[in-house]
């Protein structure tokens, strides 16, 4: 996702990384992967609350599964997968956002 | 409970929570006008 970024930003999206880690991981995740750009979000406290209300919260697991959920301008959802595995694929998701923008 | 994805067409649940950057909070709601993608992962230093 950081690398493609400036590609979403060009389109006017806002791309959010989010688990259930706290923000003091993510600080310190974005250290080691030399930075990142966009903003985290922690789903940490009450754990996995939000990943619930988006059915990818794993209770067996105490984490969330991967998904990229894609939301409009409206606030509507357009666009939810679960990546089971490997990387998203970021020309689908920017053909996406390309017909939302 | 069911662990169903949520559903294209539905309205996106909002959300407030702690964030990284400058913000230190973030809500979906304040982003209207804006798309939004969400990017979950499972887990920070696990590559998942």
């Amino acid at each position: 996702m950081q690398e493609n970024l400036s590609r979403f930003e060009a389109l006017n999206a806002q791309v959010l990384g989010i688990s259930v880690d706290s923000v003091w991981s993510h600080y310190a995740f974005a250290d080691t992967l030399g930075g990142i750009d966009f903003p985290m979000l922690a789903d940490f406290h009450p754990k996995g609350e939000v990943a619930k209300q988006y059915g990818i919260w794993r209770a067996d697991k105490g984490f969330t599964k991967r998904a990229v959920v894609i939301v409009d301008s409206e606030g509507i959802v357009r666009h939810s997968e679960i990546i089971e595995s490997g990387i998203p694929d970021i020309e689908q998701l920017l053909e996406i956002v390309k017909t939302l923008d | 409970m069911t662990t169903k994805l949520i559903s294209v067409g539905q309205l996106a649940p909002d959300f407030t929570l702690p964030s990284t950057g400058d913000e230190k909070s973030l809500s979906l709601s304040a982003l209207r006008g804006k798309v939004v993608v969400l990017a979950f992962h499972v887990l920070d230093f696990t590559g998942t």
